[in-house]
């Protein structure tokens, strides 16, 4: 084993590697940045699949682990609030019941059996669960689950996707109507804090994260704050750049056609002698609105929702092409726009067409 | 009569009633379908004494289609060195594709150009292309 490079391992895709090195290194086939090298025999990362139902009950539990529980919050869940804090030499942690559903309180400590398992069940879906068994004085085979209960849908373990956690979801980070962050996803995130050179409170910038202005998280290569950590992020900046990303690989950016629905439903004038359009200009012909003309249908005028005068002939092939105002880019067919597969909104579009609208009111 | 011929004439008699801004010039515009004009970038900036050529090609659907703008590059004229211009006169601009409207003009996309020139305040022998302008830029 001296003698060859070292394989790597990928967490996130559970596979073994050689990971390309630029910028950072990450997985050749997931292109996951969870990825470590597989140095120390005895410390095999693939002995320690967490989403593996297979490797539930076994598998050594890394020396990292300990610095899992000592996570603010955690903390608190796994102990009572009066009891001492554990030492650095101690195998076993205090004991604490199983919460009800929803409740993360646990009343002081009780002595249990050594081998009763303890279940921790977090979120109103029990879909994370957090299991510490204990055997025997020595400590040595203590089994740490993270994640869903292993019968809770056999097979359907794999790393979700982004697009599960698309729907809008809470201040608190969770999901109204759909199961909250499974166990791996947040027990990856969470092993994420425990990189060298933390002085802060992981819990406290993982809440940060969540709840403060977007910016705020602490830059750091290849962390959470790069929304990689299995595609799940936290704060606004990635987001953005998950967005993005998304944005360039659906092409949503292009322009959407109007309906034809949409386009019948638009007001249309015909040109009269008094008609006040007489001293307005169509702004894609730059001609100003006239009673004489050789095509009859310049006598018609589509007044589109934000006010903005056109020809008919002018605008329709136009609408045709992208369903927004030529003048303000205001986009009047949001709701009847043609089903477009994973639309996706580029907020910084958003942004600047409302402030592109509040400046060039409609006239 | 095209669309696009009644729009560009209409464009050509205004400036030549109008005239054009400041540091644009029309080079020649022969026919409907191509026409060429020069961009001075006014102020002291990092192409202070250069003058650019832009050729612009128009289809018979314009202005609902953009026209297609270029830096000319032949013996008389050369690109800008820009991140958002390559070697051979390409620019990458939003508004000459995804981002293009027909209230944009032959003038209004001159205009925008210079605009984009004189924003590049850094030395362009030190600054590189930019990365994501291949597929998407925001001018």
């Amino acid at each position: 084993m001296s003698s060859r490079e070292p394989l790597w391992y990928c967490h996130e895709c559970h596979s073994e590697m050689r990971p390309l090195m630029v910028p950072d290194p990450h997985c050749a086939s997931c292109n996951g940045t969870f990825v470590e090298r597989i140095e120390n025999p005895t410390d095999d990362p693939r002995d320690f699949q967490m989403t593996d139902p297979a490797h539930w009950e076994d598998g050594p539990i890394p020396a990292d682990m300990d610095a899992f529980f000592r996570l603010a919050g955690l903390r608190s869940i796994l102990r009572g609030p009066n009891s001492p804090p554990p030492t650095a030499t101690s195998s076993s942690y205090p004991t604490a019941r199983p919460t009800s559903p929803g409740s993360r309180r646990s009343s002081g400590d009780r002595p249990r059996s050594p081998n009763e398992p303890q279940t921790f069940t977090t979120g109103r879906n029990n879909d994370f669960t957090i299991r510490i068994e204990r055997s025997g004085p020595q400590g040595s085979l203590r089994t740490v689950v993270l994640g869903r209960p292993p019968n809770s849908g056999g097979g359907t373990d794999e790393v979700p996707r982004l697009s599960q956690f698309a729907p809008p979801r809470n201040a608190d980070g969770t999901q109204q109507d759909r199961p909250n962050i499974t166990g791996p996803m947040l027990a990856q995130y969470l092993l994420g804090f425990m990189g060298p050179g933390h002085g802060v409170d992981p819990l406290q910038e993982l809440l940060g994260g969540m709840l403060g202005p977007p910016g705020r998280g602490v830059p750091r290569g290849g962390g959470p704050e790069d929304g990689r950590w299995g595609d799940y992020v936290f704060n606004q900046q990635a987001l953005d750049q998950i967005i993005t990303q998304i944005m360039e690989n659906s092409n949503a950016h292009q322009p959407v056609p109007a309906t034809e629905e949409a386009m019948a439903k638009l007001s249309r004038d015909v040109l009269e002698i008094d008609s006040p359009l007489l001293e307005k200009d169509c702004a894609v012909c730059k001609e100003q609105f006239k009673l004489e003309t050789e095509d009859p249908d310049e006598q018609v005028v589509v007044t589109l929702p934000c006010q903005h005068p056109f020809h008919e002939p002018c605008i329709i092939p136009w609408l045709k092409t992208s369903g927004t105002c030529p003048v303000c880019r205001f986009e009047q067919w949001f709701e009847c726009r043609q089903p477009k597969p994973e639309k996706v909104l580029d907020w910084r579009f958003i942004r600047k067409r409302q402030s592109e609208h509040l400046t060039n009111p409609p006239r | 009569m095209a669309v696009s011929t009644r729009r560009l004439q209409k464009e050509l008699a205004d400036i030549k009633k109008e005239g054009t801004p400041v540091g644009i010039e029309l080079l020649s515009a022969d026919d409907f379908s191509t026409w060429y004009l020069t961009v001075e970038v006014l102020g002291e900036t990092v192409y202070q004494g250069e003058k650019f050529a832009l050729k612009f090609r128009f289809d018979g659907q314009y202005p609902i289609s953009a026209p297609a703008v270029q830096f000319v590059v032949d013996g008389s004229y050369h690109a800008p060195i820009h991140p958002h211009v390559y070697s051979n006169g390409h620019i990458c601009a939003s508004i000459l594709g995804s981002e293009w409207s027909p209230v944009l003009s032959v003038v209004a996309v001159c205009v925008t150009i210079q605009s984009m020139l004189a924003s590049c305040k850094v030395c362009p022998s030190v600054h590189p292309i930019c990365p994501s302008c291949a597929c998407q830029c925001l001018v």
